[in-house]
């Protein structure tokens, strides 16, 4: 959802963001067991990472705000496999109190080989677009005030905000679609360049500025 | 706190308000308890009611969307009690465990006449004003895009956007003030009409729109 908890850009109240040296990428093992059960059933899901957005998005707030990050995708997880069948409740439920179940094994376990050749090798978001650029480097833009009941990566904040294209990254998958299967797009892509004052008014330091990447249907040519 | 979870104008996810038929003012006695210890305990404390709401808008955000309108009163309530040496964390434990605590009993009780008319009285937040008012009924005014770290009734979704004054309200407290240091010095009060279409963009309906009582520090004049 647009406008839920998750679009936490200029909200206050939620402390300081902890840094730690030498931060571990997991911090807990299930933390990497929940990333590893992720990638390995993204093909029997067949889902897609908008989409996965999307539903951690439509979750609770209360529930959203209470759950660590590695807890949501999990949460997500169970409920994407309840929802095709992958696993029953019931069987769920008897494997969290240590119970034994019969459960099918017909899909091939991934190897720990694959898994790291996976990961080294990344995935890209970018695909042709013929269409030309609305816009070029330099441009001052406005992001539209649009509220989509659905998926978007146009934050809050930026919305109605003008600032100027600094880079263009060609043609990418388009979330705003794809997290509804209704097509990869592709739209084009820009970072776009805020002064902070114009996203938060006259007090603001006069030299921090934001930098976004937007997709071609979030701007607006400013007249 | 200004942009902190409290701030849920145009936030999605949280579900459908639900419609109750002969709806009464308390849904259970508790929560009549606890409106008349927030009455006689903002004399008690010497606290004004923005100063209440600002207490309110600095609970952690995943409390704050966990707990019920008047657990939040009391959660309020306990931490104003506390934060001004009225009663010890410890003894407030102590009393919800249900044990006996030898509490201060020095300051006069609130009586039940004395809170009877103070509800039916209500308290006027006018004030005279005698300097001019900026802007007239008719005219179009921006809201400011500030993001104070104070509290604030200018809510986000509002801000920076364009309304239309449709009646000045005189001289009021102003909140922003009266929330950090009891200045209840007025600023006027406006209130200014929104389209829906210029708050949530071209989808909304074109016959919707949102009256926002501002006070005069929150808008600008339009170019």
């Amino acid at each position: 959802m647009t406008n839920s908890v998750h679009d936490m850009g200029g909200m206050h109240g939620f402390g300081p963001v902890p840094r730690e040296d030498n931060e571990p990428v997991f911090h807990e093992p299930w933390e990497g067991r929940t990333l590893g059960l992720m990638m390995t059933l993204a093909g029997h899901l067949k889902g897609n990472i908008d989409n996965s957005r999307s539903q951690s998005e439509k979750m609770n707030p209360a529930e959203y705000l209470s759950l660590p990050y590695y807890a949501r995708w999990y949460v997500r997880l169970e409920r994407n496999c309840l929802a095709k069948d992958l696993v029953t409740a019931r069987d769920l439920a008897a494997l969290w109190s240590g119970g034994d179940i019969a459960a099918e094994q017909e899909a091939r376990p991934v190897s720990a080989e694959e898994f790291k050749r996976y990961f080294a090798s990344g995935r890209s978001y970018a695909l042709d677009v013929d269409t030309p650029a609305k816009f070029k480097v330099g441009d001052t833009v406005r992001a539209k005030n649009m509220h989509p009941k659905d998926h978007t990566r146009l934050p809050r904040y930026a919305r109605g905000r003008t600032g100027v294209i600094i880079a263009e990254h060609g043609g990418q998958i388009y979330p705003d679609t794809n997290a509804n299967f209704a097509g990869v797009g592709p739209e084009r892509l820009y970072t776009v360049r805020f002064q902070a004052a114009e996203l938060w008014g006259a007090a603001a330091n006069p030299n921090d500025t934001v930098c976004i990447d937007l997709w071609e249907p979030y701007l607006e040519a400013v007249a | 706190m200004t942009n902190s979870i409290h701030d849920l104008g145009g936030v999605h996810g949280f579900g459908a308000i639900p419609r109750e038929t002969g709806e009464p003012v308390f849904h259970a006695d508790w929560e009549r308890t606890v409106f008349g210890l927030m009455m006689a305990g903002m004399g008690t404390l010497q606290v004004n009611i923005d100063f209440v709401r600002s207490q309110m808008e600095a609970t952690p955000p995943t409390e704050y969307v966990r707990l019920s309108y008047y657990e939040l009163w009391l959660r309020t309530l306990e931490k104003m009690a506390v934060d001004k040496g009225a009663v010890s964390a410890n003894d407030l434990s102590a009393l919800a465990r249900g044990e006996d605590v030898a509490l201060d009993k020095t300051t006069d009780p609130f009586p039940p006449e004395g809170m009877a008319g103070f509800v039916a009285g209500g308290a006027s937040a006018l004030r005279p004003l005698d300097t001019p008012a900026k802007f007239k009924v008719g005219e179009r005014v921006r809201a400011k895009t500030d993001s104070p770290a104070t509290h604030t009734r200018l809510p986000r979704y509002v801000r920076g956007h364009l309304g239309e004054i449709v009646r000045d309200a005189g001289g009021q407290i102003y909140p922003d003030s009266n929330a950090v240091n009891g200045d209840d010095q007025p600023e006027r009060l406006y209130s200014v009409r929104f389209t829906a279409r210029e708050l949530w963009g071209e989808d909304a309906n074109p016959h919707d729109t949102v009256v926002v009582d501002l006070w005069e520090p929150y808008l600008e004049p339009t170019p």
